[in-house]
């Protein structure tokens, strides 16, 4: 029984991995940075696909509430920025949303905690 | 019944009778106090350290599969991110995927830290800035050529935790070590899908990530990171 369920479990883990690799993604470069200076959030990303058109949102998240979002559109290079006040203790999380050509951003948000 | 399970139960009903035939024959000496002979407590010594040695041999060989197992599934996931991945003080890792590659970082940001200011001293003619951002942390400046519609980007931060930088394709990534100065940067060819190259360099010692992305040839990306100056604020 015992061998059973860790052959299910690495059957499973394995499997997990192959579908998490082969998600779909757009041919893109997307750089994200959220930094606290004081007690403000600063936040940035700039994303870069030649001759695609960019509509990407920038937002800032606690836990499951939208705090403030930034919002960016281009050709070939969009650059967006944003801030916004934090509180201590409190876990936040940038993520970029949006398409390049039409197609779904997917990139992980950045998860970090403000001490 | 099987033969084989009546053959066990008469085996144990044997061993009870002699037991019981032996308890019987032995009784009268249990009150006597008995020495037995050094060969005989030689040999029963034998038989109990070779029992230890089952019991610790079994559970080594328990131990070994549990270590075998794990290292098997590390293996797996190690070798599924990135056989190259930079864990070694882990201030920066990266996560290779199929069509995916992501670098992340792990360490502090320093209150009193604040961003170089670098430029390219070179590129090919022709180029205007169309896009640019500079922060805290992120200097970013993206350039294009109207004629040829060329870009060439360049970008670095500070790499501390908060910072993550993606390169995504629809196709799997292929890259191959390059140099610059005195760096081993790694190159990203472009695919089928897109026109852009990526070359990407770390230094460890400034906690700076460079990135350069273009649809200029390899040559050209190389010799726009190898003119990249220091400029004093």
């Amino acid at each position: 029984m015992k061998r059973f369920i860790a052959i299910l479990l690495a059957f499973v883990l394995m499997t997990a991995m192959s579908f998490s690799s082969l998600a779909a993604v757009n041919a893109a470069q997307v750089s994200m940075a959220l930094n606290f200076q004081g007690t403000t959030a600063m936040c940035s990303a700039t994303i870069l696909d030649p001759n695609k058109y960019i509509n990407a949102t920038l937002e800032l998240w606690w836990g499951t509430t939208l705090i403030d979002s930034w919002p960016g559109s281009g050709t070939t290079s969009v650059s967006i920025s944003g801030s916004h006040a934090v509180v201590h203790g409190r876990t936040y999380t940038l993520k970029v949303t949006g398409t390049i050509g039409g197609a779904s951003i997917n990139v992980d948000p950045i998860e970090k905690y403000f001490a | 019944m099987s033969a084989e399970s009546m053959t066990e139960k008469v085996f144990e009903q044997g061993v009870m009778i002699a037991h019981e035939r032996w308890m019987k024959a032995v009784e009268p000496y249990m009150e006597q106090d008995f020495a037995f002979s050094a060969g005989f407590e030689g040999k029963m010594r034998r038989l109990i350290r070779s029992q230890e040695l089952r019991r610790l041999a079994a559970q080594a060989v328990r131990a070994a599969a549990i270590v075998l197992f794990a290292l098997i599934t590390g293996v797996s996931v190690w070798l599924s991110f990135d056989v190259e991945a930079r864990a070694d003080m882990l201030m920066w890792v990266r996560d290779i995927y199929a069509n995916k590659i992501v670098y992340r970082f792990t360490n502090d940001k320093p209150e009193t830290d604040t961003l170089p200011l670098y430029e390219l001293s070179w590129m090919p003619e022709g180029f205007e800035c169309i896009d640019s951002m500079t922060n805290e942390v992120i200097y970013y400046k993206c350039f294009s050529n109207e004629e040829t519609g060329d870009i060439i980007a360049f970008e670095y931060a500070s790499f501390y935790d908060g910072i993550k930088l993606s390169l995504l394709d629809d196709v799997p990534i292929v890259s191959e070590k390059v140099t610059i100065g005195k760096f081993i940067g790694d190159y990203y060819l472009a695919s089928e899908t897109s026109d852009l190259n990526n070359l990407v360099w770390i230094d460890e010692d400034r906690n700076m990530i460079f990135v350069i992305s273009s649809t200029c040839d390899k040559n050209t990306i190389l010799m726009c990171a190898g003119s990249i100056e220091t400029i004093e604020r």
